[in-house]
Formats: structure tokens, C-alpha cells, sequence
């Protein structure tokens, strides 16, 4: 007993010195001891004092049968383990050649002796995955990140660009246009603060180890825009969903509604899950991924997901339904099913329920890895130019005022405000959702075609008056 | 606005299915459930251990269950260093759980990669593992500990820090490693 508290006051004193600040009082030795010590050995340094401690603190187990004693092995802590069992935890993240995420054994073998490897005689842990395949991931994780950071650049210039398109030209503006407005706008904040915390915050290990209220801060903001941008796209999926399938007959929808549900909502789960970190998880910036309360975020968001697929469904089987009764041709019937599909995946988020949970297996993952994060990190940029650029409403509109311009410089003389005023009139038309219903145009509603025709006619109107 | 009060109880419907599926570690299974899923645990055990050499020699008790302390609380509070040193164990002769913990949705690669980027970017660590610890001759017990280490005596009335030889303290230790 007096030879345990012995060693516990050695090493409490080896931690001291390790953790105290109280630099400030420097004698050559002292700052020996501080500038000798790396990292690494700091850190294989503490955990043999917790796991000395643990040793000596936890108590003796009341077990039938032999054990392998508790040991620290030079690198990890390992507990008691009956005989005939394989012990395994993660790798340490001791050396830079080492993988946190894979796994080290040790053998418990049957007389209660931890396993001796056969060449040598001596006790051996198996810490031969760690290093196996190590330098790849960080390879694999570089050019993820990279593939990141190059999506969200492209997708905030474009994103900014339609939006400056989406406010500048007023004529376009109808309630699908606001949306599309707030979803683009919550892309944009999403890919900011994305860009912000990986460059920033998880490149930066300084920041990390001093974890200010900032980083925390910004760990909030990330997971509340995070969920915003979701949610708008839930908002899509309500707003398409109420004009095609429920509300035929009815009147301007009140996007008060979508406002508190796309902005206002996501706050509960990332405060929600602000309060529970600083409780129950409170690592530095809350940066580790290896808690489960991160479902409090991406919980909702899940459900919000599976909602619009439902939508989605939901929407497709009327459409086909509604072009059955026109009896179209079957070919184009599908064609134009497949299109609409095809449109709505990336602007409802559906990509991310079709692949839910993350497959086992390094290659497996390792792909699963690079699909997802170039379907979510392009996302904004795919929605910005098929709702946007490819939009034909859009595309009218930019053509018009392109010919304005030559013909402005060509004859000073314009009537702007009047073609203005009749286009708005006559795009808010596509407004009444009884319109939806004309064969032509309901599919085309989706990708806000349906202007483009109405466009046609606000055109010759516009000649019929000059 | 009847669409929203239906949209609102469906999605709180599907938050708890997602706790309660998130959960399912801690939860008793239903007996049909548990019995399908310990067969292909089982078979799946059986497979990777035909992957490690060492354990061909070695009979699997199969007959021992998970115990509750077994199982991993991750929401238990944990400062930073803890995260290197925590065991988790299991019985491959039953249960074979990956040890990946979190977050396993495909929305949440956005975390996992800037946890990995903090993980593996740390250019202050020690370049490579040193490769004679990690092959048969490795891991011994006593040649871990560091030759010197720091330690205090006062003069006059202030802690100064020497080095301390690990030698001397090494039949101590051996002592407490006996009894433990």
C-alpha cells in the first residue's frame, strides 16, 4: 500500500509539471524541462498517469475464472479481461503514421496470460492496423477537404450571383422566387460558415487547444445554419407540395409560416445541443464527431429530409396522373417524369436518404466518403444553376434586358417601365394554381417554365402596345 | 394551415424513432430481434477472426454476455486527454460492435471530416510510430517508461523541478505491477 501512494505522488508531480502554466519564474532547468517534452510524450505521459490511476482507483472485479490482470502496455490502459477474450479499443493519436480510427487487440488467452507473441516470448499488443493504411486516410482526408472547400467556392459565387439576379430584376418576383431567395441565401451562410470552420478552426490546433468562447460560438452558428439550410429545403417541399397536391383552389399561401420554420426552428436543435455538449461533452470548440448528440441536430434534419421524400413521391404520382388524363404519348409522359425527378432531388435534399448510414469496410467508405461530400458540398451549386440559370423565366428575362441594352445604345429610347409592369402582370399569372393544371405547363411549373410561355404573350402584348 | 400541424406531428413521430433507434445500444432488444442479430454478430466474428493469425490458437468462450459496463457511455463527461486512454471492451465470442461512436448519418460527414482534419493534421506530434514497438520485439512494459522524468523537492519554500531517474523507482513499480 505505502509503495502505491508513493508512485501516485511521483507521477502527480510528473503531471504537474507537465500541465503548469507557472512558467513565468524561468531557471534554465525548468525551461529544459518544458522544451524537451513533445507532444507526443506529453501525451503518452498522461495517459500512464490516468492509467496508473485507474489501476490503483478501480476495484478489484468479483469474477469467477482467471483474468488477464489490468495492464498498461506502454502505450493504452487495459482493464481486467476474462481469459479467452480479445480486448480492443481505438488507436492512440500518439504519432502522425497512426489512425484514431482504426482498432488495436490484445489477447486474452486462455490460462488468464496476455498473449505473448511467439517469436519473441514477450507480452505483445497488436498495434500493427494502426499504421497499416494511415498515411492514405490522411491523404483521402486532404482531398476531401480540398474537394470541400473548392464546392463551397463555387457554390457561393454562383449562389450570389442568382440571387443578385433573382433581386435585381423585379419582374421575377412571385412567392416560389422568395423561397428560392432564402434557400439560396441560407445555402450561402451554410457554405460561409463551412468554409470558416474547416480552414479556420479544424486546420488550426492552436485555436482548438485554447478553446475560446468563440470557437464554441462558431460550432453553434455552423449547426444552426446548418440546419436552416435544410429546413428551407423542407420549405420547398411544403410550398411545391401544398400548390400541386392539396391546394388547388387556393389562395396566396402565408409565408410567414415558411419564415419561422426555415429560420426560426432550426434554433431549438442547436441550442438544444449547445446545452447538452457543455453538460455531457464538453471537448475543446466541440469539434470531436464521436458523440451521439450530434443526432439532436441531424435528427431533425433526417426527418425534414424523409418529409420532402415523401413529397417528392407525392408530387411525381399526381404529375403522372394529371398527364395520363391529357393522354401524352407514354414516352414523354416518363421523360418528363424522369425530368421533374431529376430537378427536384438536389433542391429537396432527397440525395442524402437514398445512401442514410455510412457502410463498413475501408473502401466502401472510403467511397461513400467521396460521394457524399461532393453531393453535399455541390448541392449549392447545382441548385443555383438549374433554378436559376437553366430557369427559362430567368433566361427570358436576362435575354430581354440584353436586348434592351443593344437597342438603348442603338436608339436612346426605351419603354422600360412599361414592359416592365406588363410582364409582372402577366408572370404573377402563373401564380393561380389553376393554371398548373393546363397540360402544357404543369410540368414545366416546377422549373418555373411556365412563365416562359406567359412571357411570350407579355411580349407580344408589349409589341401590340408599342 | 392543416399541412403544418400534420408535417409537425410526423416529424416529432420520426425524432423519436431516431432517438430511440440512436439509442438501441442501451435498450433492450426485443428477444426475436436480439437473436437474429447475434447470429450474424456471430458469423461476422467469425469471419474477421479468421483475419487475425494469433487467434487461431485460442478457443472462444461462447457462452459469456455482455456486462453493463461493457457497454460504451459516450455521454459520460470526458476532458480532453481521456478521449486517447478510453477502453472499451468486447467479447468477440458474442457481440462484434465497430467502434465507431457518433454520428453515422450521411449528413454528418461534415463533422467527421473536420474531426478528422483536427485529428491527423497535427504536424506537432512524432512523425512515425516507432516501428520496433509496434513489431514482435515490442511493447514491453518497463521499456516504455521514460529513462528520466520530472520530479519536485522544495528549497526554500519553492518546488523546483528535477530530473528524476527511472531506474530508481523501477522496483517500486514492479512491486505495484505485481499487485495489480
Amino acid at each position: 500500500m505505502d509503495s502505491h501512494w508513493t508512485l501516485a505522488l511521483i507521477l502527480l508531480a510528473a503531471f504537474f509539471s507537465l500541465v503548469a502554466t507557472e512558467a513565468n519564474d524561468t531557471e534554465l532547468s525548468t525551461h529544459n524541462v518544458y522544451s524537451s517534452l513533445t507532444v507526443t510524450r506529453n501525451r503518452i505521459v498522461t495517459a500512464q498517469f490516468e492509467c496508473y490511476q485507474k489501476i490503483m482507483k478501480d476495484v478489484e472485479p468479483m469474477r469467477k475464472g482467471p483474468i488477464c490482470n489490468r495492464t498498461w502496455d506502454g502505450w493504452l490502459c487495459w482493464d481486467d479481461t476474462p481469459a479467452g477474450m480479445v480486448s480492443v479499443q481505438r488507436c492512440p493519436d500518439y504519432f502522425q503514421d497512426f489512425d484514431p480510427y482504426e482498432k488495436v487487440t490484445k489477447i486474452c488467452d486462455e490460462s488468464g496470460k496476455w498473449f505473448s507473441h511467439p517469436e519473441s516470448n514477450r507480452t505483445w499488443t497488436n498495434y500493427t492496423r494502426c499504421t497499416a493504411h494511415a498515411n492514405q486516410k490522411v491523404k483521402t482526408a486532404l482531398n476531401l477537404y480540398y474537394l470541400t472547400l473548392i464546392g463551397h467556392g463555387l457554390s457561393v459565387a454562383s449562389l450570389l450571383i442568382s440571387l443578385g439576379i433573382f433581386f435585381h430584376f423585379k419582374s421575377l418576383s412571385c412567392q416560389r422566387i422568395t423561397l428560392h431567395k432564402n434557400l439560396f441565401f441560407s445555402f450561402v451562410l451554410n457554405s460561409i460558415i463551412t468554409i470558416i470552420w474547416l480552414s479556420a478552426v479544424a486546420n488550426n490546433q492552436h485555436l482548438v487547444a485554447e478553446n475560446p468562447v468563440s470557437c464554441k460560438m462558431s460550432q453553434f452558428i455552423h449547426l444552426y445554419l446548418m440546419g436552416c439550410n435544410y429546413f428551407w429545403m423542407l420549405c420547398e417541399g411544403i410550398y411545391l407540395h401544398t400548390l400541386i397536391v392539396v391546394a388547388v383552389f387556393a389562395e396566396k399561401q402565408h409565408l410567414m409560416w415558411y419564415y419561422l420554420l426555415g429560420w426560426g426552428f432550426p434554433l431549438i436543435p442547436a441550442s438544444m445541443h449547445a446545452i447538452a455538449r457543455s453538460l455531457y461533452y464538453n471537448d475543446n470548440c466541440w469539434i470531436s464527431s464521436d458523440t451521439h448528440l450530434l443526432y439532436i441536430i441531424h435528427g431533425p434534419i433526417c426527418a425534414a429530409l424523409l418529409v420532402n421524400l415523401f413529397f417528392l413521391l407525392n408530387i411525381i404520382r399526381v404529375l403522372i396522373t394529371k398527364l395520363k388524363v391529357t393522354h401524352q404519348a407514354e414516352s414523354s409522359l416518363y421523360m418528363k417524369a424522369v425530368r421533374a425527378t431529376l430537378i427536384l432531388v438536389p433542391l429537396l435534399g432527397i440525395q442524402f436518404v437514398l445512401v442514410p448510414w455510412k457502410p463498413e469496410g475501408r473502401l466502401a467508405e472510403e467511397l461513400y466518403d467521396y460521394i457524399m461530400h461532393i453531393l453535399m458540398h455541390y448541392q449549392g451549386l447545382l441548385v443555383a444553376t438549374i433554378f436559376c440559370f437553366f430557369n427559362g423565366e430567368v433566361q427570358a428575362v436576362l435575354r430581354r434586358h440584353w436586348n434592351q441594352y443593344h437597342i438603348q445604345f442603338g436608339n436612346s429610347f426605351t419603354q422600360t417601365d412599361i414592359q416592365r409592369s406588363t410582364s409582372c402582370t402577366a408572370s404573377s399569372i402563373t401564380e393561380v394554381p389553376g393554371s398548373i393544371y393546363n397540360s402544357e405547363s404543369n410540368m414545366e411549373h416546377l422549373n418555373g417554365k411556365g412563365c416562359h410561355d406567359i412571357e411570350t404573350v407579355a411580349l407580344k402584348g408589349d409589341a401590340a402596345l408599342a | 394551415m392543416n399541412i403544418f400541424k400534420e408535417i409537425v406531428l410526423f416529424y416529432w413521430c420520426l425524432l423519436t424513432f431516431t432517438f430511440l433507434n440512436a439509442e438501441t445500444t442501451k435498450l433492450d432488444l426485443t428477444s426475436n430481434v436480439r437473436k437474429k442479430f447475434s447470429i450474424w454478430a456471430l458469423s461476422k466474428v467469425k469471419r474477421s477472426l479468421d483475419n487475425l493469425p494469433e487467434s487461431k490458437t485460442l478457443g472462444m468462450n461462447k457462452e459469456q454476455f455482455i456486462r453493463p459496463e461493457d457497454v460504451i457511455d459516450s455521454l459520460s463527461p470526458r476532458h480532453r486527454s481521456d478521449v486517447n486512454i478510453r477502453v472499451k471492451r468486447y467479447k468477440h465470442s458474442l457481440t462484434h460492435q465497430s467502434l465507431r461512436v457518433g454520428c453515422n448519418l450521411g449528413t454528418c460527414t461534415v463533422h467527421e471530416l473536420a474531426n478528422r482534419l483536427y485529428k491527423l493534421t497535427n504536424t506537432e506530434k512524432d512523425n512515425n510510430a516507432p516501428i520496433d514497438k509496434i513489431n514482435q520485439y515490442g511493447k514491453r512494459r518497463r521499456r516504455s517508461l521514460p529513462v528520466r522524468r520530472v520530479g519536485f523537492y522544495s528549497l526554500a519554500g519553492r518546488l523546483q523541478p528535477v530530473w528524476i531517474r527511472t531506474s530508481d523507482q523501477s522496483g517500486k513499480l514492479r512491486g505495484v505491477l505485481k499487485h495489480t
